[in-house]
């Protein structure tokens, strides 16, 4: 065998040692195909057609424009409302969600003599289809027989006709978000939160810490890492909301609750054009990109 | 002040029972090691007297209190876990310090006890690192030092030197015996080696199936065991037992006669021998004879596995002798080191 070489070097030895260059190739190519099929491609051909005007309704061939999608976004009312929109339910969301996700993980947590029916009504929203939970919510938050109106005017309180104020009805497409998603993040959670051995809240018994003091100086530290991952999760699933509202509020009153997403499905499906679409598709790729990048360094100037 | 004492105490879950109606009272300053094979309920006890485990039946006292209903926190313990338990976001400090932050002790003392801890335990360079940067023993010591630095009225030390290679638990050994000599706390000590019980104890206390089969000071329960689990626990290799039959005051193993006149005997008797009282030759008292089997050289002395004619013996002899396996051996032992067990209830009886 080769020699021992510096750690520094080993990231290119496949390619400077002959007798395995060829075997890396071979093991690395499907893997390479695969991911260039299925990302690399779709990417390449969503930033190609951006640059395009390709309007199907136009029955015109698709012509180059540079850069002028992105430059009608920026002045596109619409867009910045529903960037708007979207920017109010991640920063209503992400956090509610982390919340509500965290309070279960601890509740999945506790010693329960059967686990499994604690967990599994942990999944069930998380196993629903985001559109049926649309359609529940929707229901639910109906002026006349919903539920929640039905409470409201239980405890001698207003109802409130949900849909028609843009306040309500976000208020309703986030909660039915935060209902919907925080199961994910509750998951993740709970992952996190059976790496903390049991030992530590014993010392930290043993030490005099009380349950809150535990909580905060062993168990918010120890899940700092799961609580990065949920929260990456979240955001990016968040920015490209799209189900929930499309089914409960359809983007309304007016475009109140329409999201980037639905814009996006909009301009390409509704409008079939695909340049303008793809362009805002590719700012969308962005964000999501920016905010990734964004908790990744968190992590690193912490940890 | 740091007197510890169990009444009647019990644990069982659900309907078995883990400890059984445990009596021990433990002075003030006293190093108390609680041995026993696994599953034996000696953790368990552990952890009842510090609060982690809820108390079936019986009383936990400490200091003379009964604490069965006082959290962990209350109780004026301090505990060595056997994986440690540091806080492994904290550093060596922070790990220290977090008991006398969190009773609200002020900074300058927290700070002057934390030095203490430390430069008695050479880890005063260390005080900055987290716990990932630390080798096992210096876990180890920092865990001891969580310990210390509250000042508490008894130490718990559940398994603590499990996690360490040979060379360094003997090596802390003899630092956790140099710390109770210097700070003279009640110690109560959790293990399944008896030899950290036989080094480190004051007394010990064995246990089997949750119930204590005999207390008392290493001499005594090394010199005289209570019973064949303790004379085959305590002391490696184990002590030899020799089935033999009891007829007119004669005890007899396979034909040979041991000990006469002992009318006070039951019918059938275990003859315990411990290894470093088997010499080779004979007329020392009673005499055996067998073929060796394998020799084990240790360098002070060499251990030889001799075969009887059924019972297999374990001699610590002379290594001068080098005795060659499947050659025939001669073996005596002289009267005041035998020890008797009853052959059926296998409880000590009382010797020549």
């Amino acid at each position: 065998m080769a020699t021992p070489r510096p750690s520094s070097r080993l990231r290119l030895y496949w390619l400077t040692d002959p007798s395995d260059r060829g075997l890396a190739v071979m093991l690395l190519t499907p893997l390479v195909l695969l991911v260039g099929l299925v990302v690399v491609y779709p990417v390449a051909r969503l930033f190609r057609t951006s640059l395009y005007n390709h309007a199907l309704t136009s029955g015109m061939p698709p012509e180059f424009v540079g850069f002028e999608n992105f430059l009608l976004i920026a002045e596109d009312p619409v867009f910045w409302r529903v960037l708007g929109s979207t920017a109010i339910i991640t920063a209503v969301t992400v956090p509610g969600a982390l919340l509500m996700g965290l309070a279960m993980a601890l509740m999945a947590n506790l010693p329960f003599r059967r686990k499994w029916p604690v967990r599994l009504s942990l999944l069930i929203p998380w196993a629903l289809p985001l559109a049926f939970a649309g359609l529940i919510f929707a229901w639910f938050f109906h002026s006349e027989y919903g539920v929640v109106n039905d409470l409201l005017r239980r405890f001698g309180l207003q109802p409130v006709i949900w849909f028609n104020s843009p306040f309500w009805s976000m208020a309703a497409v986030c909660l039915t978000i935060i209902w919907k998603t925080s199961s994910f993040m509750a998951l993740i959670l709970l992952a996190g939160l059976q790496t903390i051995p049991r030992s530590l809240y014993e010392a930290a018994d043993v030490d005099g810490a009380g349950r809150w003091r535990q909580f905060r100086e062993i168990t918010l530290p120890l899940l700092r890492p799961a609580i990065v991952v949920a929260l990456i999760f979240r955001t990016i699933t968040a920015l490209q909301t799209f189900d929930i509202p499309y089914t409960m509020t359809q983007g309304g009153p007016g475009d109140a609750t329409a999201t980037l997403a639905m814009y996006i499905h909009e301009n390409t499906i509704s409008f079939l054009d695909l340049g303008y679409g793809s362009a805002l598709a590719v700012v969308m790729f962005l964000l999501s990109m920016l905010m990734t990048a964004a908790y990744l360094r968190m992590i690193r100037a912490r940890g | 002040m740091g007197a510890v004492a169990f009444r009647k105490l019990s644990k069982a879950y659900g309907q078995a029972p883990i400890v059984q109606a445990i009596d021990l009272d433990i002075a003030d300053g006293e190093f108390v090691v609680l041995v026993g094979p696994s599953g034996s309920g000696k953790s368990t006890i552990l952890r009842m007297l510090a609060g982690l485990e809820s108390v079936t039946g019986g009383e936990v006292l400490i200091g003379g209190q009964v604490v069965n209903h006082l959290q962990p926190r209350q109780r004026d313990i301090a505990m060595v876990f056997q994986d440690y338990a540091l806080y492994p976001h904290k550093s060596v400090r922070e790990n220290l310090g977090f008991s006398l932050k969190v009773r609200g002790v002020d900074r300058a003392e927290a700070e002057r006890r934390i030095g203490e801890a430390a430069e008695m335990l050479g880890i005063g360079h260390l005080l900055d690192r987290r716990p990932a940067e630390l080798s096992g023993g210096q876990r180890q010591r920092v865990a001891m030092g969580r310990a210390i630095v509250r000042r508490p009225q008894v130490f718990l030390f559940d398994e603590p030197l499990s996690n360490l290679d040979a060379k360094l638990r003997g090596q802390v050994r003899t630092e956790i015996k140099k710390l109770h000599q210097m700070l003279g706390t009640t110690i109560l000590y959790v293990t399944h080696d008896q030899v950290e019980a036989m080094t480190l104890a004051d007394r010990i206390v064995i246990l089997r199936g949750g119930v204590i089969e005999q207390v008392g000071t290493p001499d005594q329960v090394y010199g005289n065991p209570a019973n064949v689990f303790v004379g085959g626990f305590i002391g490696a290799p184990a002590m030899n037992f020799l089935r033999c039959s009891v007829r007119d005051g004669v005890v007899d193993y396979a034909g040979q006669v041991l000990l006469t006149g002992r009318d006070d005997l039951p019918d059938q008797v275990l003859l315990g021998l411990r290894p470093e009282h088997l010499a080779a030759g004979r007329g020392q008292g009673i005499d055996l004879s067998g073929v060796v089997q394998v020799v084990e050289p240790l360098g002070a002395d060499t251990l030889v596995h001799v075969d009887l004619g059924g019972a297999l013996v374990t001699a610590r002899l002379d290594p001068a002798l080098r005795p060659q396996p499947g050659s025939r051996i001669d073996l005596t032992a002289a009267f005041a080191n035998i020890r008797l067990f009853d052959g059926r209830t296998e409880r000590a009886l009382p010797c020549p």
